[in-house]
């Protein structure tokens, strides 16, 4: 296991005696992980899910600054998997740490965690129709931690940045190209340690699917950020240095 | 940004059930304050109509009866007061003034009043608000005849005009004509000339004429000398007694000065009340009783005014909740980017109280602008002036109740929002 962030399959048995806080499983104590991932079980109740899905993830770290793009088939539980990460789902067993914050820890807040050290990439985008491209990234800066003074210099850079040349008109005017690099925007802008990109580019064509990601990795090397891109689309795959399986990273459960 | 941003964006993307929610609560609002200032502006129109007599005594069958005849000019009296009784009364107090009356005949649907110059020196009919001229003068002699700002308005007469008037209450006082059943008979041998037109006091006497006492003696002594078999026109030598009839008296006991209330009257009330032969009325209590009769009906418009403006709180409910559907995903990304449940629980509870908010204040100035149409309509119709002030106890205790129910109403939307599954809104996520 090294710090910039590779899948590392352990026993049950090492993951129990560990101390319940991810800096000690990782090697790099100094600089904690974007995301660390251990012994992490979850179940959908039987109602939602007929079939029992279950998943279940022994290791799994991705450095500040590194990217990863997590494949695997429809159905397959990625989605489930981001929801984890980004607090919206709770597992029934194991750890979530963000930048060596316990997700899950009963101290933590959840909501101002997500706030504060996750940005959000959506397929549609998921913008606040009736809201201005500013005005997504303010809404989402009034979560941050940043201070309100910089909140419009924050906001006004990205934008530009990213080639948004009509801050204040209302997202639903923009172009899909231009709503999605808005989208972009907005999950930097409060410096998060991890975006969450789920399924990116599966409403864009091939070109501007390679220029979503293309720009989606730029930004998020320039601020830091971890990357964790969510896809099945197979195009992806040459453009990551590092690539996983989601069915490599799942422990087949006893119903499926 | 602020989440009061996000609540504005929020109402303005729906902006059109917004604008009728808040109309509907408008109207509700406005309604219920049209109400209350109507009904207090209403008493004090009454109020302002009993003038400054502190006692009215007549043969009516009860005060109440008594004080709508003898001031606003409801019915002519039932019967008229002996001579000796008015004797008597007057001698029985040093009173400020006494003002006889007299009604019984009418101009075209309007009431006359016979009476004595008292009426228009002492008389006040507004405390504190002497009468006053438009035009001409007050009656100096028989014959003559002083005219209120209603009817002159209403009948266009001018000074100098001549007129008869009519036995009886005549026709209705809306429609020129009668029918012969309620049409009196005409004092046609006695032409009345307008000497004088009264300014406007906002009171029912504005739509009344107003003769001197001995004026409507000879009217009457005429039909008694044509019952008789005599022929030609009176003069004051031939009233007899029985002619002189008395109606009404209109009377004040004296005060301190710059006091509209005397120490005495309530003994001096008690005193003549005793006399079961007449009826008397301290006409301010009389108003007072009238209203807490009418208060029950007041009651009843009331309720429905709160109801209406129970059921503008459901049409929030039903709009917020109806737009729950598409608002869900919106309210999961803002969750997703860090808004606590709570958060959007109070975002959504904030649109809700302003829907409520905007409603009641608009529903305030509706209600302004309703009451200044009905002020003038009443006036111009009724000849009452409807002073409905702007009660700010009132219109704050309506916008918080407004803004309450709405708060109310928002709470079924808000718990929904609050119970949003962002897992599910955002599955797939993206």
């Amino acid at each position: 296991m090294n710090n910039e962030g590779i899948l590392s399959v352990c026993t049950c048995a090492e993951v129990r005696k560990a101390p319940y806080h991810v800096r000690l499983m990782s090697p790099a104590a100094s600089a904690p992980s974007a995301l660390s991932i251990r012994a992490l079980s979850f179940s959908y109740p039987a109602r939602e899910r007929a079939n029992g899905f279950h998943l279940s993830i022994e290791a799994f770290d991705l450095a500040r600054a590194s990217e990863c793009l997590l494949v695997g088939r429809s159905g397959g539980g990625k989605s489930t998997f981001l929801q984890l990460v980004a607090g919206l789902l709770e597992p029934s067993h194991g750890s979530i740490a963000i930048e060596g914050v316990e997700l899950f820890a009963p101290t933590t807040n959840r909501d101002l965690l997500r706030g504060a050290k996750l940005g959000f990439v959506f397929q549609t985008f998921n913008l606040l129709q009736g809201f201005s491209a500013a005005e997504n990234l303010l809404v989402a800066l009034m979560f941050s931690a940043i201070p309100k003074a910089d909140w419009q210099a924050r906001s006004a850079s990205l934008l530009e940045k990213l080639g948004i040349d009509a801050p204040n008109a209302r997202v639903e005017e923009l172009s899909v190209g231009q709503q999605q690099r808005v989208a972009i925007a907005r999950s930097l802008v409060c410096r998060p340690a991890l975006v969450l990109a789920d399924e990116p580019t599966a409403s864009l064509d091939p070109e501007n699917a390679r220029i979503a990601i293309a720009l989606l990795r730029e930004h998020c090397a320039a601020e830091g950020a971890a990357l964790l891109v969510v896809s099945h689309d197979p195009s992806l795959v040459p453009l990551f240095a590092r690539v996983e399986q989601l069915a490599d990273l799942t422990r087949e459960g006893a119903t499926r | 940004m602020t989440d009061f941003t996000i609540v504005l964006r929020s109402l303005r993307l729906r902006f059109f059930s917004t604008v009728v929610t808040a109309l509907l609560v408008a109207t509700s609002a406005g309604l219920l304050l049209s109400i209350l200032a109507l009904r207090s502006a209403g008493k004090a129109a009454f109020e302002r109509g009993s003038g400054n007599a502190h006692l009215l005594v007549s043969a009516d069958q009860s005060p109440l009866v008594a004080v709508l005849n003898g001031l606003f000019y409801a019915n002519p009296p039932r019967a008229p007061l002996s001579r000796a009784k008015v004797a008597e009364i007057r001698s029985l107090f040093p009173w400020e003034f006494v003002v006889e009356t007299q009604l019984g005949d009418s101009y075209r649907g309007f009431p006359v009043l016979a009476t004595t110059r008292e009426f228009f020196t002492r008389f006040e009919p507004v405390v504190a608000q002497p009468w006053a001229l438009s035009q001409g003068g007050f009656f100096e002699g028989n014959m003559q005849i002083v005219l209120g700002a209603a009817v002159a308005r209403e009948t266009g007469l001018r000074l100098g005009a001549k007129l008869v008037l009519t036995h009886g209450s005549g026709d209705s006082r809306e429609h020129g004509e009668a029918t012969n059943e309620h049409r009196g008979h005409e004092h046609r041998e006695y032409e009345f000339e307008v000497v004088g037109i009264l300014d406007a006091t906002g009171s029912p006497h504005d739509r009344a004429l107003f003769i001197s006492l001995e004026s409507s003696w000879i009217l009457h002594a005429h039909d008694r000398r044509e019952r008789e078999g005599v022929e030609g026109k009176v003069v004051p030598a031939d009233l007899l007694d029985e002619d002189r009839k008395i109606t009404g008296m209109l009377l004040r006991l004296p005060t301190r000065s710059g006091s509209s209330v005397s120490g005495a009257l309530q003994q001096v009330f008690d005193t003549l009340r005793r006399d079961t032969s007449i009826t008397v009325a301290q006409p301010a209590d009389q108003i007072d009783k009238l209203f807490a009769i009418v208060s029950n009906i007041d009651g009843i418009f009331i309720a429905l005014a709160v109801a209406t403006l129970c059921s503008s709180a459901v049409a929030i409910l039903l709009s917020m909740v109806n737009s729950m559907a598409e608002r869900r995903r919106q309210i999961a990304v803002l969750r997703v980017l860090g808004a606590s449940r709570a958060r959007v629980f109070g975002i959504v509870l904030t649109e809700a109280m302003l829907i409520g908010f905007a409603g009641a204040t608009l529903g305030i100035l509706l209600s302004a602008i309703a009451m200044s149409v009905a002020t003038a309509w009443i006036r111009a119709s009724l000849g009452l002036i409807i002073s409905p002030d702007f009660d700010a106890r009132a219109s704050i205790l309506v916008a918080a109740g407004a803004v309450l129910l709405a708060a109310l109403a928002g709470l079924v939307p808000a718990t929904l929002a609050y119970r949003t599954s962002v897992a599910k809104q955002l599955r797939p996520l993206g």
